[in-house]
């Protein structure tokens, strides 16, 4: 950091320099999220001056060197949003200590969200005491203090600082091409147009078309850090949305969310638009055997085709019409007779469509999240947060009976309802836990005041089965799931 | 039960998860009679204020959270 | 005697409201600052003091109902923690376990906690010891000459020479008894401290006869009904607990005698009249519930002004 930037002036006077490198600062790597998470605690706790504006140009600054490289960023990016995330963290090989000791409090990721080195991971154990000086009552069924020293040895190990990031030199003006899916609405493709401002910050106008025929208009900005990591605030027909995102040359992949409590989540890939002609995505991407299905390929200036322009690699897929909606989707009828499961190459006019699953039916279903987690409205301040479930087909693959090369097929228009999941006698759950909407959208109803008319007045929270319902045909399917319906999370820049 | 990420799991409860059979989801009952007085000592430091470090007086705007937690701004 | 009569204290947010034993209704609060957590009675039951954001504590005039002195352990660059507050017999010092923190160089510092015996009118520390990183809360035994630290074990410390000295450990942790000592009523039950613990099969009661530093293990039989505090009845027959219920243990048989659960809501203190009459849940919630403790029905319940984190009585 040189000695006029920001960062030198606000952190050199506790951190002092060594020669020309700021230490704590130059021994860690993490988001711009935990970034901004040290830098507010320096502002709050250690009397550090921060004006309107200071905390944008630190980000930029410590964004620079000291940013997570992209593979790094990719495994913890559920974090970047700040919301609801439905992240299942399961302990990997040899993590029962890590979760024992750290991931009863917060989450595996805050600490996969840091690459330091072994002195700064050690010095974790003493910052906990500093700043939870009761973690010893709460980790009173454990060594806390010698167990911390252990994990954090480990993580020294396994996460190392490495070296100080470098930019890419990633370019983000120009037009985008969009490809999403927003779990409970559907898929949407559009366009955008990205204008640098200089500075790393950029501004951004588009418009997309969902499947269901609706659209939106966005604006806004983002902001890039470190090259590479996009992080945007729009407005979509109005509404406020946080975005992260991976810039990675003629891509941007990632998610953009619309806070509580409309909540929802959605996650896109925008391609540079450069004039070549590309199908970029073939939706549904299986075929049911003995069925026609309406399949849509989408992509950019793509050409006038008819059904032989179409070709399905020699597998028994009739292709019996088609045709160019738009210069940016091709609309085809299709019928597969191919027996048993196989994955058929795709061409649209000789371009490469990538491939489709073909098998013979739809075997079970199968509800994402496995266990929703929503939050009862905390006040105007903490409004609640739902859970959008999603109903997956699934076929059972060549081998019936080895659920390894099971195919996942994609999001079926299942019929969701809530059941109550006894956990002890009396259980009363679903009488508070309100109604899951038919498409599998929750949003509690209850909040975090008492209710007198339970057992032990506790609030509307509780643990339910979510069902799923498909009718396929005259096949019946359905699955089911978990939602455990809690208090609110009135911390929420910690994870 | 298995909580996405973010929900703490710690013995006494979790702020999400209880370990007794009693009431899986959330600790004590209502969660509003423990606020102040685990939130104040630290307990669940990544979902509640804390009055050791972050959140000194984390009382005074909400002394009586059953009654008043609707004007509750903490984060 | 005929005519004791029981005055409770319930240690709230800011404020410590007083209720008359008879009448069972609030006659007075006492305005004090913080969120308030130990307290301790000097004998002649004049003065209680109580700790407050784990930093401040207050003494607390019970006869002109008002604080009279408050002591900052904050200070000089340091943040001060108490977990662990008693006074000595003459009232004049108390025995406290305070841990510290602080940032040099932009590093943080933190200190393991330190028995501290204090001298109340001053608040100069007179001595310490190092204590185990466990600590949580400690009582003054036999006469004051010792003192029992309480964390993953039970520590005796000898505090009647010049230098205080860990004597003995009383081995808890190695047993699996958790703890969670933060509640013990004393004075109220007869010069007993007694904390309920659990093992990953039973709930047991650790008892500190503070005149002897006898210390009983009473492990309970039955399926453990979970507990913050504990108290016995007047006549030592019974014990009652209350987290979620208010669970009535027969301490003949060391079984559960009864489980009512508590409509208020969890509790985290407990406390007895002296007639044993009735049992008095607060502390937790805003919401103080007594109960008959014949019928084990709730008699009333008392809307107070803030949440709670006990109940103390003292009997005049």
């Amino acid at each position: 950091f040189s000695k006029d930037s920001l960062v030198w002036q606000k952190c050199t006077g506790c951190h002092a320099p060594d020669g020309d490198r700021i230490p704590r600062v130059e021994d860690l790597r993490t988001t711009p999220e935990e970034w901004t998470v040290i830098v507010d605690r320096m502002a709050r706790l250690h009397d550090m001056p921060l004006e309107a504006g200071e905390m944008d140009r630190l980000l930029k600054e410590l964004g620079a060197t000291q940013l997570l490289s992209p593979d790094e960023a990719a495994p913890v990016a559920y974090l970047s949003l700040f919301h609801n995330t439905q992240q299942m963290e399961i302990p990997g090989p040899g993590e029962e200590k890590l979760f024992a000791t750290c991931v009863r409090c917060h989450s595996r990721g805050k600490i996969l969200s840091y690459r330091m080195t072994p002195a700064a991971w050690a010095k974790l154990r003493d910052f906990h005491l500093y700043m939870d000086p009761a973690v010893m009552f709460q980790m009173r069924e454990m060594h806390w203090r010698d167990e911390a020293d252990a994990v954090l040895g480990d993580l020294g190990k396994l996460y190392p600082y490495g070296k100080a990031w470098e930019a890419p030199a990633n370019e983000i003006q120009g037009r985008w091409f969009i490809l999403g899916y927003e779990p409970g609405k559907g898929s949407y493709r559009g366009t955008a147009e990205w204008t640098d401002l200089g500075d790393g910050d950029a501004a951004v106008y588009g418009e997309l078309r969902f499947s269901d025929g609706t659209s939106e208009v966005f604006r806004g900005e983002g902001t890039l850090y470190g090259g590479y990591a996009l992080r945007t605030r729009t407005r979509h027909n109005g509404f406020e949305t946080r975005g992260a995102y991976f810039l990675d040359g003629d891509e941007i992949r990632g998610e953009h969310h619309f806070p509580a409590p409309n909540f929802r989540t959605s996650t896109s890939t925008w391609y540079r638009q450069d004039g070549a002609s590309r199908v970029l995505r073939v939706t549904p991407g299986h075929l049911l055997a003995g069925r026609e299905t309406r399949v849509l390929f989408e992509g950019t200036n793509l050409p006038e085709v008819t059904a032989k322009d179409l070709s399905f690699g020699g597998a028994d897929v009739e292709v019996l019409w088609a045709r160019r909606i738009a210069d940016d989707a091709i609309e085809a009828g299709v019928a597969s007779r191919a027996t048993g499961v196989s994955e058929a190459r795709v061409t649209v006019a000789g371009l490469d469509a990538g491939a489709v699953d073909l098998v013979p039916g739809i075997d079970y279903i199968a509800v994402t999240p496995a266990t929703g987690r929503a939050r009862l409205s905390g006040g105007i301040n903490y409004p609640a947060e739902g859970v959008q479930f999603e109903a997956i087909a699934f076929s059972n693959g060549a081998d019936v009976w080895d659920p390894s090369d099971d195919v996942a097929l994609g999001p079926v228009p299942a019929a969701f309802h809530l059941e109550e999941e006894v956990t002890r006698p009396g259980d009363d759950d679903l009488k508070w836990a309100g109604e899951i909407e038919a498409d599998g959208t929750y949003i509690p109803t209850g909040d975090y005041g008492p209710v007198p008319a339970r057992e032990y007045s506790g609030e509307g929270s509780g643990f339910v089965k979510v069902v799923a319902t498909y009718r396929d045909g005259d096949r019946v399917h359905t699955a089911e799931a978990k939602l455990a319906v809690t208090v609110p999370d009135y911390i929420q820049r910690i994870r | 039960p298995g909580m996405p990420a973010g929900c703490t799991t710690v013995f006494d409860t979790g702020w999400e998860t209880n370990p007794r059979p009693t009431y899986p989801v959330g600790n004590c009952q209502a969660s509003a009679r423990d606020f102040h007085g685990c939130a104040g000592d630290c307990w669940w430091p990544a979902q509640t204020p804390d009055g050791l470090t972050n959140h000194p007086d984390m009382d005074q705007q909400c002394p009586n959270v059953a009654r008043d937690w609707r004007k509750m701004k903490y984060d | 005697p005929a005519e004791a009569k029981d005055m409770f204290y319930y240690i709230g947010y800011g404020v410590i409201q007083v209720i008359d034993g008879d009448t069972d209704e609030i006659v007075a609060d006492i305005p004090a600052e913080g969120w308030l957590r130990e307290t301790a009675l000097t004998r002649d039951k004049r003065y209680l003091y109580v700790t407050a954001k784990r930093h401040l504590i207050h003494k607390v005039d019970l006869e002109a109902r008002k604080v009279v002195d408050t002591l900052d352990l904050n200070g000089d660059g340091w943040d001060r923690f108490v977990y662990g507050f008693d006074l000595a017999p003459d009232g004049k010092t108390a025995y406290l376990s305070v841990r510290g923190r602080t940032t040099e160089g932009g590093e943080v510092v933190v200190t393991p906690p330190r028995l501290t015996q204090m001298d109340l009118k001053t608040g100069k520390t007179l001595r310490t010891l190092e204590l185990p990183w466990d600590v949580a809360t400690l009582t003054t035994v036999k006469d004051g000459s010792m003192v029992y630290a309480i964390g993953k074990d039970l520590y005796k410390i000898d505090v009647s020479g010049k230098e205080m000295k860990i004597v003995e450990t009383y081995p808890m942790y190695e047993k699996q008894m958790n703890f969670l000592p933060f509640w013990n009523y004393s004075w109220e039950n007869g010069g007993i401290f007694m904390a309920n613990y659990y093992t990953p099969e039973l709930m047991g009661l650790l008892g500190i006869n503070k005149e002897t530093g006898e210390i009983t293990d009473t492990p309970l039989n039955g399926i453990p009904v979970f507990a913050y505090s504990v108290i016995y009845s007047p006549d030592k027959k019974k014990a009652y607990g209350v987290m979620d219920e208010l669970n009535v243990i027969d301490l003949t048989t060391n079984t559960y005698e009864a489980i009512v659960v508590n409509h208020e809501g969890t509790a985290y203190g407990i406390n007895v009249s002296t007639d044993g009459l009735k049992v008095y849940l607060a502390g937790g919630g805003s919401t103080l519930t007594i109960y008959d403790t014949k019928t084990l029905k709730p008699l009333k319940v008392l809307q107070m002004a803030t949440d709670g984190m006990d109940l103390r009585r003292v009997t005049f």
